[in-house]
């Protein structure tokens, strides 16, 4: 269901400012924290400070009602436990308690709760509670969560392995035998908190009257939420509503289902007022899922000419103490093995993934998902070999990288990739930075100085929107595929769009508009976009991997387009010509004779239907979309990072970032911009900045933002942004997702670029985030091993 | 009040440090007296040798010039240098001196200048010297029941020359290193903050620049094996992580020597 985009006013390709920004600038967002829910009872849960432990006793306090404290007994007749298993062989699955049982597992995991009139007064409930619990040694460092003596995090599991997987295409060996050159390296990845501007927050109501349970959450998958809600408190989901009113981001970390969410559903059943829990920043650095903490070992092979033969890849992933649903603890592993071959013509890859368990948080979706981690991993191993074979690496990439020729090409992890010219991002890439200017600089700078200037460049393929067989390649129970739209003509002549996503930042509100506008030709801002209630919407699962646009860009053209007919048809009979001869224009039909107003035709239609008797009732269409390809439409980027690197104290100045990207088809340019600055700048904290440190009894240590970095705007230059525009073949407009690249490359263009800088010393940048302290590590390392030598 | 509620209480000033404490409850005072609208603690007062501002004075009044720098600039672009615009609207500089975090700018500025500070209780009132006043993390001389009025400057001589170099990883944060350098006729201060628990006196980099011929600076090298002493810190003994904080005192110090003795005047 290919279409060109017709080029409207306002349509696809319109810059249009966000409709949706007004309300927030003017402060008319509402959001789970500005409900009001009279009679609302706060909660305050209380959660393990330790990592690991057994969990012998939850007391109540004396003399306190009972009912305004919850405990794991209290829970358990009303929740069951979450269990996000995978069909992969071999996957253990951990239930994932709603409030913990015998065991504590990662500090910040809840295990009471209490309410109050106030979320103060809660806590200060929640303090009287009594826990017993008796440490245990912790499972913390990825390095170490194999070891045969390492503590484990589920007692009934022979080891702290989720899942392994291996995969071969080709032959590796050969490769190597066949390589003038092979490299090994080991990549580190720490740990990240996601870092929503609006935390997690969650409220719940039983209303008697219509005997609904009604559940507002900061959510980006209401229905999924739903679903699960059901399933979990075993009610029928007619007697369940999911709401998700605006929100302050989720990057990934609110599309998982969360316990907290469970419990609340399931006690106001249980109480006569709502409840409502709002996650606090503490709580969301330690509670919400985690990102990242991946290790790699990449052994690699190429010919003297700079052709990449062969990759051996080792991927372990620390995922944390549970597997979340729907995504499982092996998302992150299963998606690094499939994206490390990149956007290279590459024939022998051999891969062994193992999913851990540990004594953190449980690693969920961020923005990029394992992408990151993956295009650091071959990304950085690209340069190194470039450098062996004394080949700039924007060359060497250009030499492996997939041809226009060869599109669609399908990968050597069986992805096939729809569309585009890969080579030449990388080449224009060098021309936005200046390539050749900043090499002459970096000869330029004295020996005898103490600051390097360095030039990095990461490519990568980003996958989105993908379908239904590709999460089940991945071993989801729940394969997640097809999105629904449904779009109403009123009376009026005014369209309202209900759609199954969730926009929560992306400005969907603008560009699902546009979207009608393109069919109708219609100002985009005269549509009322309803989403995030599972009560008003057709089915559809969430707004992440990078789909919504394209998903339910394509549910709302569907609808459209059907709902088009009908107007036409309905025009026709009203105008008494023949519907082909009929067209869109400014909000009217219009034909070679004459025309009729939306209005005047809907009310024509819905007032006296006698006048338009051809036509069958209803001025509305529900459509359900998937793309033709399940396996994603291919968005993809060559970055590129300009560094300078004090010798003395390891300190990295970013001097110049630029992009040159092609996500098919740009609905919004102002929004795609907004999605690529946003993300290069959470793929710089990546990269320079942000990480979670644990010590090694499983304490995390970085859990305010005066120890978590974020980047600000002083830490994020003005960045250089190109577009190509290679439509997909295979959806609707050619459009691909556009969410996540951007904070994919970051890690891997500035690791390249520092080690760029520092190439005379031959210290090599392997472990984000880049901070000082490693850099100028690397540095002392490089010097010790050259006078060994 | 304070005699009465003693440890009970805490005074509330611009509450930039004290309220996220309270939030995390770090610190959960039963009572909070609230000074930040007194006007006797807003007053700045100056005389030919010297300036006194009132302990209620934000971080943002000086940093707009709204109160004398006795100082060639240095109160100005230190007050500057604290965490974010909004921070500094509301916090204050008698407020940063009694919470007594070494990273923070006062408490090392304003020691290495040799600024006193007057104390008051309900009974009596004193002078205290900021050198002696921190005893340690968030610790000072400071009764409970006492409180700071006012902090007094000397003024630099008009040949005297200053640096601040403040080394930290984002815009806004805490230092990680932070080094003041006050170099007037012949006679250097130097003082360095965020290194232990209290501002350290580089003394042994004081005799290094005494011993070195004037506007020269000694090398980063040399720097370094100072600050180490400085710090009782044994080399050969540190780990790298440990030797890396090492190195970046001494690069923030060498970079204050570098600018304090620098031909142009100090920014």
């Amino acid at each position: 269901m290919r279409q060109e985009p017709r080029l409207r006013r306002n349509g696809v390709g319109a810059r249009r400012p966000r409709h949706e920004d007004e309300r927030h600038l003017h402060g008319r967002g509402k959001f789970v924290a500005d409900l009001d829910l009279p009679g609302v009872q706060e909660v305050a849960f209380l959660r393990s400070q330790v990592a690991h432990g057994r969990l012998l006793a939850v007391t109540k306090p004396e003399g306190i009602d009972e009912s305004r404290i919850w405990t794991a007994e209290d829970l358990a007749p009303f929740a069951l436990p979450l269990t996000a298993t995978s069909t992969l062989p071999g996957f253990r699955a951990a239930p994932l308690p709603n409030l913990a049982e015998g065991k504590v597992r990662y500090v910040g995991e809840p295990v009471a709760l209490a309410m109050a009139g106030s979320r103060a007064e809660a806590e200060d409930l929640a303090a009287l509670i009594d826990v017993d619990i008796e440490a245990l040694p912790a499972a913390v460092h990825i390095e170490n969560l194999t070891d045969p003596d390492s503590p484990r995090v589920h007692d009934e599991w022979p080891d702290n392995i989720f899942a392994t997987t291996q995969g071969t295409v080709g032959d590796v060996d050969v490769a190597a035998a066949e390589a003038a050159v092979s490299i090994t390296r080991e990549y580190k990845l720490n740990r990240q908190a996601v870092v929503p501007l609006e935390t997690r927050a969650v409220a719940a109501h039983y209303d008697r009257n219509i005997d609904q349970l009604v559940v507002w959450s900061s959510t980006q998958t209401p229905h999924m939420l739903r679903d699960m809600l059901a399933e979990l408190l075993n009610i029928e989901g007619r007697r369940l509503r999911v709401i998700a009113p605006d929100m302050g981001g989720g990057f990934g970390a609110k599309c998982s289902i969360y316990p907290e969410e469970v419990a609340l559903a399931a006690i106001a059943l249980q109480v006569t007022h709502p409840v409502r829990w709002i996650e606090d920043r503490w709580e969301a650095m330690v509670a919400t899922t985690q990102a990242r903490d991946h290790a790699y070992r990449i052994t690699a092979h190429a010919s003297a000419d700079g052709r990449l033969l062969g990759v051996e890849a080792d991927i372990r992933v620390n995922a944390g103490a549970y597997s979340v649903h729907p995504w499982t603890a092996t998302m992150d592993a299963s998606m690094s093995a499939a994206m490390i071959p990149g956007p290279y013509l590459l024939e022998n890859y051999r891969f062994t993934t193992h999913s851990l368990a540990s004594n953190k948080a449980p690693l969920g979706p961020y923005r990029g998902v394992a992408r990151p981690g993956a295009c650091f991993a071959i990304e950085r191993t690209i340069d190194d070999l470039a450098h062996e074979l004394g080949l700039e690496p924007w060359e060497m990439r250009v030499r492996n990288m997939v041809t226009p020729d060869l599109m669609p090409f399908t990968s050597i992890a069986r992805k096939v990739y729809d569309s585009g010219n890969y080579p030449e991002a990388v080449r224009r890439a060098t021309q936005l930075m200046d390539h050749d200017e900043w090499r002459r600089r970096q000869a330029d700078r004295p020996v005898s100085g103490r600051r390097r200037l360095g030039i990095g460049y990461a490519s990568f393929t980003e996958q989105t929107a993908h379908g239904c067989i590709e999460w089940a390649s991945r071993g989801l129970a729940i394969t997640i595929g097809k999105e629904g739209a449904r779009l109403v003509l009123d009376s009026t002549g005014a369209f309202t769009l209900y759609v199954g996503i969730k926009s929560h930042g992306q400005g969907l509100e603008t560009t699902l508009g546009q979207v009608i506008s393109e069919v109708f030709d219609i100002d985009p801002a005269s549509v009322t976009v309803i989403h995030g209630d599972t009560a008003l919407t057709p089915r559809g699962d969430g707004t992440f991997a990078s789909r919504s646009m394209v998903m339910a860009g394509g549910a709302s053209f569907g609808a459209a387009s059907q709902l088009a007919e009908k107007v036409l048809a309905i025009g026709a009979d009203l105008l008494k010509v023949d519907a082909s001869t009929l067209s869109f224009t400014d909000g009217k039909v219009v034909g070679e004779t004459g025309g009729i107003s939306l209005s005047q035709l809907a009310r024509e239609f819905l007032f006296t239907p006698d006048h338009v008797p051809n036509v069958d009732g209803g001025l509305e269409a529900t459509y359900f979309y998937q793309p033709e390809v399940q396996t994603g439409a291919f968005t993809y980027a060559t970055h590129a990072a300009v560094v300078e690197v004090d010798l003395d104290t390891g300190e990295v100045d970013l001097l110049d970032y630029g992009v040159v990207e092609d996500c098919g088809t740009v609905v919004n340019p102002l929004i795609v911009d907004g999605q690529i600055i946003g993300g290069v700048a959470q793929g710089l904290g990546s990269a320079l900045l942000e990480e979670l440190v644990y010590d090694d009894d499983g304490q995390p240590k970085s859990t305010s933002f005066l120890d978590y970095l974020l980047p600000g705007p002083v830490e994020v230059p003005e960045l250089k942004i190109e577009h190509m525009e290679t439509p997909s073949p295979y959806t609707v407009f050619g459009m691909k997702g556009a969410g996540e690249g951007g904070a994919i490359a970051p890690p891997a263009a500035v690791a390249n670029a520092v080690t760029d800088a520092l190439r005379e010393f031959g210290a090599l940048i392997n472990e984000t985030p880049v901070t000082p302290e490693r850099v100028w590590q690397a540095l002392q390392v490089a010097d010790r091993e050259r006078n060994d030598a | 009040m304070l005699t009465e509620l003693g440890d009970d209480a805490k005074i509330l000033a611009g509450g930039q440090s004290l309220l996220p404490i309270m939030n995390l409850r770090l610190a959960e005072p039963a009572h909070l007296v609230d000074i930040s609208r007194v006007g006797d603690l807003m007053g700045a007062d100056e005389d030919t040798t010297s300036v006194t501002l009132g302990a209620a004075i934000t971080h943002q009044a000086i940093e707009d010039g709204l109160v004398p720098d006795p100082c060639l600039g240095l109160l100005t672009t230190a007050a500057a240098g604290i965490g974010y615009r909004a921070i500094r609207c509301r916090g204050t500089v008698g407020g940063s001196l009694a919470h007594a975090d070494s990273a923070a700018e006062w408490p090392t500025v304003l020691t290495a200048i040799g600024a006193d500070v007057t104390v008051r209780s309900a009974q009596d009132e004193r002078t205290v010297p900021l050198r002696g006043f921190f005893h340690g993390f968030f610790t000072t001389s400071l009764e409970s029941d006492e409180l700071i009025t006012a902090v007094h400057l000397p003024r630099f001589a008009k040949s005297t020359r200053w640096a601040l170099e403040k080394t930290n990883r984002k815009e806004g944060e805490f230092g990680e290193s932070m080094a003041v350098a006050i170099v007037s006729e012949g006679s250097a201060s130097i003082w360095l903050g965020a290194a232990k628990d209290v501002p350290v006196n580089l003394a042994h980099v004081e005799t290094l620049l005494a011993d070195h011929p004037a506007d020269q600076v000694p090398a980063l090298g040399e720097v370094r094996d100072r600050v180490a002493a400085d710090l009782d810190l044994s080399v050969p003994e540190l780990d790298l992580a440990q030797r890396h904080r090492l190195q970046i005192h001494a690069v923030t110090v060498h970079r204050a020597l570098s600018r304090a003795l620098s031909p142009e005047v100090p920014a």
